[in-house]
């Protein structure tokens, strides 16, 4: 099972790096597992054409739902050509018999490889997407297609410059650097009945009328006790809260945050 | 440390899946002879 091996090695290299360093993380990867099952059903000789076309689209959906990520168009990209050329084989990786022979293999065409995917053929019109690519090392020669290659690069550039999402990250700066104020203000809100009800009567009616906040930006004492059908009696502790607020406040949009923060008790 | 080998396994996991999924390289064994790796015909 030289082939498993080789997943295996694939798999420990990506554990090293996710060591070092750590990636973004796919989603539905249940849909990698549906699209490898009948692969390696097909590896350990269990050959069902059927079962391909599942490959084929788990994958396909895989991609779709993780492009966004780096390094997976890449891999999208290797898989589309493998699957091509597999498609028109029935389900299997061609490989043709004058490059076996050069490694010292003789086969007849149409004879399946037992521990791959792969089928001997004399040619193809895809041979270019086909396993003719020769890799040796000390241990052992591997024939890859160029699919292959594309899939590990795309895998490397995931495991290497894709950037978790903020929920991911578990720096604990980064955590405390992703929460915004407004967020640390809501979370100091009491819950229950504002202890300034004349100033949060004021902020819903400056919420509902763009005008009106843009008075009180300017005018804040005036335009809080001019408003033409609601009355709202402010006393001195309120007053002295808008002049604070009205000071501070550059923007119409500042003005309202504050005297919201102000009506919340944050 | 524990949260670096959980991440670990799963890319390990992640990796060998989309190797198994995607990849299709043909890896013969050393030859011995000519009965090493023909199994089937079509």
């Amino acid at each position: 099972m030289t082939l498993l091996a080789v997943y295996l090695v694939c798999a420990l290299v990506g554990a090293v790096i996710a060591l070092w360093r750590a990636p973004a993380w796919p989603r539905y990867n249940l849909l990698l597992a549906i699209a490898a099952a009948p692969q390696i059903a097909h590896v350990l000789g269990i050959h069902l054409s059927e079962m391909f076309i599942v490959s084929v689209v788990a994958m396909i959906l895989w991609c779709i739902c993780n492009y966004r990520i780096a390094g997976v168009p890449l891999v999208a990209g290797g898989a589309a050509l493998n699957m091509l050329a597999m498609a028109w084989h029935g389900g299997a990786m061609p490989v043709r018999a004058d490059i076996l022979a050069d490694l010292g293999y003789h086969f007849d065409a149409g004879v399946l490889l037992e521990g791959s995917k792969d089928i001997v053929v004399h040619g193809s019109p895809l041979w270019l997407l086909s396993d003719w690519l020769p890799v040796s090392t000390g241990f052992f020669t591997l024939i890859v297609s160029p699919g292959d290659l594309l899939i590990v690069g795309g895998v490397l550039a995931w495991l290497m410059f894709s950037h978790p999402s903020t929920s991911e990250r578990e720096h604990p700066m980064i955590a405390f650097h992703s929460s915004s104020p407004s967020l640390e203000k809501r979370a100091r809100l009491v819950p229950g009945r504002s202890a300034r009800p004349a100033l949060t009567r004021l902020a819903l009616l400056a919420a509902a009328d763009p005008a009106l906040a843009e008075q009180l930006l300017r005018d804040p004492l005036n335009a809080a006790d001019a408003h033409p059908h609601y009355r709202v009696t402010l006393d001195a502790h309120d007053r002295a809260t808008l002049a604070a607020i009205r000071a501070r406040a550059r923007t119409v949009g500042e003005f309202l945050g504050e005297l919201a923060a102000e009506v919340d008790g944050a | 440390m524990r949260s670096k080998i959980v991440r670990a396994l799963a890319a390990a996991l992640l990796v060998g899946t989309i190797a198994a999924a995607a990849m299709a390289p043909l890896a013969p064994p050393p030859i011995r002879g000519q009965s090493t790796i023909v199994t089937s015909g079509q």
